[in-house]
């Protein structure tokens, strides 16, 4: 019992010893991974000019969120060309999901021990760029293009607000747009060529289709999502930027959004879901579910991304909604422009090189083959995501609903790329799931005071956020 | 001839009344059943009927190939059974001690078993996932996405909380028994062995489907610490029908359901020595 | 030998106490071998992470910080006077809710569970048709994985779903169908999945209990013509007080630190479950991964676990006969 004792508080003091030495390799990220195994660190010191490809065999693990319909299985089809040329890599997909993808991301980041190839949201990467989680890939972005190559909107969020390093390259765009019933709106005789003009066209338009009856069944103009989903910011924003508003100020220093413009876009945009342009009912569901309640149609307008289009497409036994009448009969249109201009959200996913990776020069080849024009289209086309190079985007052979998207990417915005954004998207989404309360009438009355008071303890919050 | 009468009478009340609560028990279950039969669009939209024309069956073939579920059923089987075997043994062992035994610490370990239990789940995440690289990098021997590991972090959680359901079982049988065998000429551990597991068997089955299902249904540490579908589990897999731009709440019910079959028909298998009478004829004998 | 030491004892009186205790040691080397693989686990599974989680919240850990983890800047209680003084801060704001809302729901669900466990667990030990069915069936909430309660039950709850319909068109109990997942009735819809999740596990608990009570007890009670009920209140509850108390602690500890389904039925983990929806462990989540804020989610874990350590006290002492062996 006694030597049970003395050899299990050895093994604690060596391992407290050693956990503390574990914690500090990662303060700079460049030698965390020089304290692994002797043998592969010549990988990592070999020095970046040295193009000729490597035929030594390498296992490279890659952490995807699921972006298509069999996420793992999509991804490796789209690398299948490059497999095939290059024998001696072997890809192994993990899929991560976006509500835990967090927890699992900061703890790798933190040791150090995590993937080579490492997809993120656009407004993640400053953030895991600040932990020392990702490396630069500064030097490196010529051979995919550099800045010119790609949707500015999304470029920007590759580097840290003011500075000028680059840490990822843009995988695929994620831009929102409104989709709507033509044959809602011919029946209501709205002319679709004005109604998404401005603010004013868009609600007089959605008080003329609201109640129009469809098979029978009376239609609500509009289907939003209130504070039970993943996009409850995203959801938001474009309206406060269309109000003339924005998040921070130019410098990144001082809160805005809950200035007097900025509550015009919230009060807009609530204020449809108030006046009775929207079935309450929706509050309570998620962009999914408001998706499924357009094809069912539930509601004549909604706003959503470039894969519902796809969706429509899909047969249903697959989960898609083919069989549906709105699949036959819907359109794609921009935001109304709002006094300060047109506006939507744009995001997206970029690829980046774990600093903890023993493997970078061909996990960087890798991601200049999945950011390269034949790798682009086979994901867009199965994720029903848009490409993130401008030349794609801009080509003449996409149809007609990804080319109104392809047009909404021109007017979008993204957030500031401050490391400080995750906390202040978290800080943001609990109040703004309160103003969603006060507009389903369970939190106090709606008005102008009490959602400006919700908006007031978010930018206290976020100010400090940004200050810390 | 009228108690007979009043008997049955409220035997039979009694009998509706258990059917009654065991319908709505499993109505969310037949819920689910009946769900993952729609597809995902009429999910989406809020089922509110009872009628359902077309049956959408293929669910339950596509939710095999769409996410890599027939592996992560595997790993849960794999990494729970060995966890329920190794986590019961180490509860009935020192339950049995804690049970019986007075001796010098015994009071001092049953509560710090119970601060073990008060630890939240996020305090534990990096220090594990930094031992787990210590240990690969000085021993090296992988831990982190390997089953042993999983094995042993699930073992090491749910052991305490176990000891101390053991123990409660274990409390309740009268000691005299353990003691006239010990006369008898039986040692310590014949004592045991012979007189107490069997006694104790519905606690230990009972205890034993705790930790089977609360490892079952682990999602962080299954999260964290593993990083390929080799060895993930199926809280892991399953929320993969869910992503953000594609939704699939008809092969996520579909699955569901199918998970819930091989624990039924454990449950099922050992439900029979929940049956009273057992213990009494024992203890009289 | 060692079912006698205490018996023993007396007889000893006349040596030491550290010869005594030397021989308590020595006789119950049976007992202490039966307790050593959890030692070694509680170690190094339980033990380090609670010195680890100790010092973080003495730590400015946040995400500028998190790569020196253990070497972050030291800033001695900063993180508790925060949550505990500074009434600007929000994460404190944020936990006023949570800790209401846990007070409620662990009450609530606690009780819940225990009541509704107990007396499925006896009306399913009695012998009627179709009993081994019954009982796999009420098993099945406990097989659905929590993620999947979440979901499920989120659809469920919707204000055009399965449980208004029941509510308002079938049986009228509202005049308007009432929202669930948005304001105050948030507490409800978490609160009833986690009863309804929970109380098939007290159930086969109670119903093992129930099998360690010898028969010959109640046939004895019969003929002294002692009602049900009394049999109920003076045997069985007595009988089974030993498991149910081990239960009632572990119930509350349980519900404290509920997570899972209350985070997949809002956003699938995103999003907030709202002023009457967020419980300790959301926000403290949020605070740790969401904000970042390491070091004072940290403290404020240490604190619960104080708060927790009286509660266990207090247990403690209400139940202290029960828990001592016999």
């Amino acid at each position: 019992m006694k030597k049970t004792a003395v050899s299990i508080s050895a093994l604690l003091m060596a391992f407290s010893v050693v956990v503390s030495g574990c914690g500090g390799n990662n303060n700079s990220s460049n030698s965390a991974n020089n304290g692994g195994k002797q043998g592969e660190s010549s990988a990592t010191t070999a020095p970046a000019a040295s193009k000729a490809p490597s035929t030594e065999p390498v296992t490279l693990n890659a952490w995807v969120m699921p972006n298509s319909p069999k996420p793992d299985a999509d991804f490796l089809k789209t690398l299948d060309p490059y497999l095939k040329e290059h024998p001696n890599v072997t890809v192994k997909v993990t899929v991560l999901d976006w509500g835990s993808a967090w927890t699992k991301i900061t703890t790798a980041a933190t040791s150090g021990e995590g993937p080579d190839l490492l997809q993120l949201g656009s407004t993640w990467v400053p953030a895991i760029a600040s932990m020392g989680g990702i490396d630069k890939v500064t030097d490196k972005v010529a051979d995919v293009g550099g800045a010119e190559a790609f949707l500015p909107a999304i470029w920007k969020t590759t580097s840290i607000a003011g500075d000028s390093e680059v840490y990822g390259v843009p995988w695929f765009v994620d831009a929102r747009a409104i989709y709507y019933r033509t044959d809602v709106f011919k029946q209501a005789g709205v002319d679709t060529a004005t109604a998404f003009k401005d603010w004013d066209s868009f609600k007089s338009a959605l008080q003329a289709v609201n109640g129009q009856t469809v098979d029978g069944k009376k239609i609500a103009a509009l289907g939003l999502p209130g504070k039970n989903d993943w996009n409850v910011v995203h959801n938001i924003f474009p309206w406060i930027w269309a109000a003339g508003g924005d998040v921070l100020s130019e410098d990144n220093k001082n809160v805005t959004f809950n200035e007097d413009k900025g509550l015009d876009g919230v009060m807009y945009y609530t204020g449809l879901a108030a006046e009775g342009l929207v079935d309450k009912a929706s509050l309570e569901k998620n962009s999914s579910q408001i998706e499924g309640d357009f094809g069912d149609g539930k509601s004549a307008v909604i706003i959503s991304g470039p894969w519902l289009a796809k969706n429509f497409a899909t047969p249903k036994a697959n989960g898609g909604m083919d069989d549906k009448k709105a699949a036959k009969n819907f359109a794609v249109a921009p935001l109304p422009a709002g006094p300060g201009g047109q506006a939507t959200f744009v995001g997206g996913s970029e690829l980046t090189v774990f600093s903890g990776s023993k493997n970078k020069e061909a996990t960087w080849e890798l991601i200049k083959y999945l950011t390269s024009d034949e790798a682009q289209n086979a994901y867009a086309a199965v994720s029903g995501q848009l490409p993130a190079r401008l030349s794609l985007l801009e080509s003449p052979d996409l149809d007609a609903n990804m080319k109104a998207f392809s047009e909404a990417t021109k007017y979008g915005r993204t957030y500031p790329a401050i490391p400080q954004w995750g906390p202040t998207e978290t800080a943001l989404q609990k109040h703004f799931a309160n103003v969603w309360d006060i507009v389903a009438g369970v939190k106090g009355k709606y008005s102008r005071e009490s959602v400006k008071e919700e908006l007031d303890s978010a930018a206290a919050e976020v100010k400090a956020i940004i200050n810390q | 001839m009228s108690t007979h009468r009043k008997r049955s009478v409220s035997s039979f009340l009694l009998t509706s009344v258990t059917w009654l609560i065991v319908i709505l028990t499993i109505f969310p279950i037949l819920w689910m059943v009946f769900t993952s039969l729609h597809s995902n669009d009429q999910i989406l939209n809020g089922i509110t009927t009872f009628s359902l024309p077309k049956p959408q069956w293929v669910n339950y073939i596509n939710m095999w190939d769409t996410v890599n579920f027939a592996v992560y059923f595997r790993n849960s089987l794999l990494i729970c059974g060995a966890t329920t075997l190794l986590a019961g043994t180490f509860a009935v062992l020192a339950g049995y001690a804690l049970a019986r035994f007075d001796f010098p610490g015994s009071k001092l370990f049953s509560m710090s078993i119970i601060s073990t239990q008060l630890i939240p789940g996020i305090m534990f995440l990096f220090p594990i996932y930094l031992m787990f690289l210590w240990i690969k990098n000085t021993f090296g021997l992988p831990m982190i996405n390997t089953y042993w590991g999983m094995i042993l972090v699930y073992t090491a959680f749910y052991t305490p909380i176990s000891i101390w359901i053991m123990r409660s079982f274990f409390v309740s049988i009268p000691r005299d028994l353990e003691e006239s065998a010990t006369i008898d000429g039986c040692t310590k551990f014949q004592a045991f062995y012979k007189i107490i597991l069997p006694l104790s068997l519905p606690g230990i089955i009972a205890t034993s489907i705790f930790i089977f299902l609360t490892a079952w249904d682990e999602l962080l540490f299954a999260w964290v610490l593993t990083t390929s579908s080799d060895v993930q589990t199926i809280p892991v897999g399953i929320r993969l029908f869910v992503g953000q731009y594609n939704t699939r709440y008809d092969l996520l019910m579909a699955a569901s359901t199918v998970v819930t079959v091989p624990v039924m028909v454990i449950f099922f298998m050992t439900q029979k020595y929940f049956i009273s009478g057992m213990t009494a004829g024992a203890v009289k004998g | 030998m060692g079912l006698h030491t205490e018996k023993n004892l007396p007889v000893k009186a006349a040596a030491s106490k550290r010869a005594v205790w030397r021989k308590r040691v020595r006789d119950n080397k049976f007992a202490y071998m039966l307790m050593v693989p959890t030692i070694i686990f509680m170690l190094l599974v339980h033990l380090l992470p609670m010195i680890q989680g100790f010092w973080m919240s003495f730590l400015k850990l946040n995400q500028f910080t998190l790569g020196k983890y253990l070497k972050a800047p030291f800033v001695g209680i900063d993180n508790y006077v925060g949550l505990l003084f500074n009434s600007d801060n929000p994460v404190r704001q944020g936990l006023n809710f949570a800790i209401r809302n846990t007070a409620i729901y662990a009450v609530i669900v606690t009780i819940g569970v225990m009541v509704m466990g107990l007396m499925m667990a006896m009306l399913l030990n009695r012998d009627f048709p179709g009993r081994s069915i019954a009982r796999t069936a009420m098993l099945l909430p406990w097989v659905v994985p929590s993620y999947v309660v979440g979901v499920l039950w989120g659809f469920m709850w919707q204000q055009n779903g399965i449980i208004n319909y029941f509510l308002v068109d079938v049986l009228h109990l509202y005049a308007e169908k009432p929202f669930w997942l948005l304001g105050p009735n948030t507490i409800w819809a978490i609160i009833i999945p986690t009863i309804w999740r929970g109380w098939p596990f007290l159930m086969v608990i109670f119903l093992a209990g129930l099998q360690t009570i010898p028969e010959d007890i109640y046939e004895a009670a019969t003929i002294d013509g002692a009602g049900k009920l009394r049999q109920f209140w003076n045997m069985t509850l007595p009988m089974l007080k030993p498991v149910i108390a081990v239960q009632l602690l572990f119930q509350i500890i349980n519900n404290v630190y509920s997570y899972n389904i209350v985070s997949t039925m809002f956003g699938n983990g995103a999003g907030y479950p709202g002023e009457w929806g967020d419980l300790l462990m959301t926000a403290l989540t949020r605070q740790s991964f969401g904000y970042w804020s390491f070091g004072s989610g940290s403290a404020a874990s240490i604190m619960l676990m104080f708060a927790m350590l009286m509660i266990v006290g207090v247990w403690y002492r209400a139940f202290r006969t029960e828990l001592n062996a016999q």
